[in-house]
């Protein structure tokens, strides 16, 4: 069967219920396809026929892009336009070339129709009024870009993440700079009178991508969003900073006519007198919850429980478990005199954006939000995150850690903190499911009974940090991790507050539990002098008066009824690789040899006599002075665990003599 | 269970839920234009569809009820690059519904879709025809579509030159 396709009233088909004519329809079916053919695949479809190539042609031409860098290119575009009738410009990218240029007001009044997309990557920043005119004359624009750069080379990289020109709605010069201040305020009400008359130009921006504007909507955001929506009725993109209170109601209003059920709205970042000026309250959150913001990373900073509500503490699980699977990160925490919610929808996996939102301290960074909240009087957790992946959390706002590990299955890195006085008594019940996916875990006062089932709870454990133990806590990691007394390598110990001590111990690559828990047993049993003999000089430390007390005594027994023989024979904590320690003020540093031991070592560790002798640098710990809980991220273990080639040489005379 | 009753150019009724009608987002509007003018909200809707015969109407909603549980996709996903989730979406049943089709028919259908307004529809015969294009010669091409080459001396390499400076974004 032969087909023409270009000719009319042709029968086609072999089946005799579909018999139909093609002729008259078959251009149009092509017009169809073809647009959603790629480039590539019009370009060939162009040298089928002359019909083909017409179709093809259009198609194409509403698809062509230019790249503008020079006058000499507006003028060859232009001539290219005025040599082909049926020649159209569907993108345009125009680098560093000044919007007050005359021909490049007759290009865009030659491409007005057919334009639909506008990149604009300058130097400098870009007249406002001027962009706006330009727009005026493209009616049937669906994309714009515009972004600025700080130097020609990265203007000319169109890889390169360029900075956002900030903008401000609707395109309003002299205000880009502009930072909340009551005065600011008024200032921007007397230009609403401007914004109103732009809103009434009957400009009706068919944008739906992302629109690179700033925003800076004042306190009523409903009302400056609603502006927003009216020009950009098909907006699916906004980014925008400094949203302030509002009502559930008046979001919704403004919301009305949408084509997009909501904008994905993008938060950006605060300066720092932004991040102390904003208020909060419940109303706010319901907003946030509107936004469908996505969030990736939150953190919530509450004030000590006082008269919070019921209502509020749901309205923020409401919110946190809104973002769904898109939620990695979820810090809750308390601090007596900052309260924070900081928020990131940074996606792009900047290191450098991740690295400062990490670091999360009041007037360091410009990344929060501020709000004036007080944690709720009822736990937050738990809450379903089936993609959770790092979560801190602190003891007011967590009842029951197993409920917490049934709802994040994914969850990588955990770090509880509870306030000074309290520990962990209760919250880890007797009967805790392991969970196989947690590598990570900080944790703060947790008491010798909950850190015996630790090890069982959390079997892939590479990296513990411990804060606050005592004494007795201090004979169980003794006994369930070995390295940590007889075989692990001291990596760094600092002195924190006062007579606060940290120091870390990493695990010697290459040296299996046993061989270092036969090490440890061989020195337990008195094999090597006392002199090296960390575990013996340990003891012979803790029998000596005045470090002998009853308390020491109680601990030693409660050991003992603690962990089981056989459990502590399994050794839980096979996979640690890396156990960091702060100990309390008034463990007696003393008794603890390998402390003394490492002195000899061929490590560049800091011995304790060193740090008895050091200054007390509080700021370089990275921590909030006022409940002292640190920000800092751990760091990864394999750096410090690949570059340790040196065996205690303790050790090697211990084997030997053996 | 409401009903529509959709009729196609050549006189034939079909039939159909209004909930399958109004996954076309061209019946859904026609659906609640008549419900906005009509007095009687118990009136039967009728469309009348001028533009496609019986055949590829009754394929259209073949296709819909056995679609009738997707997610309706948006008219303007994916709209920027042009290609649809197709690809991704398409089922054994898509394949098997495609597959006795001629080019002729699947021509109409992507008209069809076109005008009913029907993504999913639009997005798998368009890919249809787009399979019939990727990693062929212009030659294969002209054998798959049955057409002759018309173009005359060098027409068509200056054809192939005529756009080389446009730059695939």
């Amino acid at each position: 069967m032969n087909i023409n396709f270009n000719r009319r009233n042709f029968v086609l088909g072999h089946h005799p219920t579909w018999r139909f004519q093609i002729g008259s329809c078959v251009n149009e079916a092509l017009q169809v396809a073809f647009k959603h053919l790629p480039y590539s695949h019009l370009r060939k479809c162009m040298q089928v026929s002359k019909s083909w190539r017409r179709l093809a042609l259009e198609e194409l031409q509403t698809r062509c892009i230019i790249h503008v860098s020079n006058v000499n290119h507006i003028k060859m575009v232009l001539q290219k336009l005025h040599g082909c009738a049926n020649f159209r410009i569907g993108k345009c990218s125009l680098v560093n070339v000044g919007l007050d240029n005359v021909l490049l007001h007759k290009l865009f009044f030659k491409v007005q129709n057919s334009l639909h997309l506008l990149k604009l990557v300058h130097l400098a920043e870009i007249d406002e009024l001027l962009l706006f005119k330009i727009l005026n004359q493209l009616p049937n624009l669906t994309h714009l870009s515009v972004t600025s750069t700080t130097s020609k080379a990265e203007a000319l990289n169109e890889s390169h993440d360029h900075r956002e020109e900030c903008f401000k709605f609707p395109l309003l010069s002299g205000r880009t700079n502009a930072v909340y201040s009551p005065e600011k305020y008024d200032h921007g009400r007397s230009n609403m009178g401007e914004e109103a008359n732009y809103a009434n130009c009957n400009i009706h921006f068919k944008y739906k991508s992302i629109v690179h504007l700033h925003l800076d909507l004042g306190p009523h955001v409903a009302f400056q969003l609603g502006k927003i929506f009216q020009v950009f009725p098909n907006l699916i993109e906004l980014a925008i900073a400094n949203v302030r209170e509002e009502t559930r109601r008046k979001f919704l209003k403004s919301g009305e006519g949408l084509a997009a059920q909501y904008p994905q709205v993008k938060l950006k970042r605060l300066t720092l007198r932004q991040y102390s000026s904003i208020g909060f309250h419940e109303k706010l959150v319901q907003t946030l919850m509107r936004l469908n913001m996505h969030l990736e990373k939150l953190v919530v900073i509450f004030h000590p429980p006082s008269k919070a509500l019921h209502s509020t503490s749901s309205l923020f699980r409401q919110f946190i478990e809104s973002q769904g699977c898109s939620l990695k990160i979820l810090k809750l925490e308390q601090v007596e005199d900052h309260l924070s919610l900081c928020i990131s929808t940074d996606t792009s996996g900047n290191a450098q954006e991740q690295m400062m939102l990490s670091c999360v301290g009041p007037g360091k960074h410009d990344y929060y939000w501020d709000f004036n909240y007080t944690s709720p009087s009822i736990s937050l957790l738990p809450m379903c995150l089936s993609n959770l992946q790092v979560l801190h959390v602190q003891k007011p706002l967590i009842t029951n850690l197993a409920q917490v590990l049934h709802h994040f299955p994914s969850l990588k890195e955990l770090s509880l903190r509870v306030c000074y006085g309290s520990n962990w008594k209760g919250m880890l019940p007797v009967k805790l499911e392991p969970h196989e996916k947690i590598t990570r875990l900080k944790i703060d006062f947790i008491d010798s009974d909950s850190f015996a089932r630790l090890g069982y709870c959390f079997p892939s454990l590479q990296t513990l940090q411990l804060s606050y133990c005592n004494e007795s806590l201090f004979y169980v990691l003794c006994d369930s991790i070995p390295y940590f007394n007889g075989g692990g390598n001291l990596i760094s110990c600092q002195q924190c507050h006062g007579t606060t001590q940290e120091f870390s111990v990493v695990k010697v690559k290459g040296r299996s539990d046993d061989e270092t828990l036969n090490s440890v047993r061989r020195e337990d049993a008195g094999v090597t002098g006392p002199s090296t003999n960390a575990m013996s000089t340990f003891r012979n430390n803790r029998c000596c008066p005045p470090m002998a007390s009853s308390s020491t005594q109680n601990s030693n027994s409660q050991r003992e009824k603690l962990l089981p023989r056989e459990q502590r024979k399994k050794n839980p904590f096979k996979n640690l690789t890396l156990l960091t320690v702060r100990t309390c003020d008034h463990l007696p540093y003393e008794k603890f040899a390998f402390l003394q031991r490492e002195n000899h070592s061929r490590t560049q560790s800091i011995t304790f006599e060193d740090i008895c002798n050091a200054e007390i640098d509080v700021g370089n710990c990275g921590e909030y002075p006022h409940n002292g809980f640190s920000w800092q991220e751990s760091t990864i273990m394999d750096e410090h665990f690949v570059d340790f080639p040196v065996v205690d040489s303790s050790e090697n005379e211990s084997c030997s003599s053996a | 269970m409401a009903l529509v009753r959709v009729i196609s150019s050549d006189g034939a009724a079909f039939l159909v839920s209004q909930r399958l009608a109004k996954r076309s987002g061209k019946l859904k509007t026609e659906i609640e234009t008549f419900r906005k003018s009509s007095d009687n909200s118990e009136a039967q809707p009728e469309i009348r569809i001028v533009t496609i015969r019986a055949e590829i109407l009754r394929l259209v909603l073949q296709w819909l009820q056995q679609h009738q549980n997707d997610p309706v996709l948006p008219a303007n996903q994916n709209e920027q690059d042009g290609r649809g989730d197709a690809e991704m979406g398409q089922s054994q049943w898509d394949r098997d519904f495609l597959a006795p089709m001629d080019l002729g028919i699947v021509m109409e259908l992507i008209l069809a879709a076109n005008h009913l307004e029907v993504k999913g529809l639009l997005d798998i015969t368009c890919k249809l025809v787009e399979s019939k294009i990727t990693g062929r010669t212009v030659d294969e091409i002209r054998t798959a579509f049955k057409l002759k080459s018309d173009f005359k001396g060098n027409e068509e390499e200056q054809t192939r030159l005529e756009n080389r400076w446009c730059v695939e974004n």
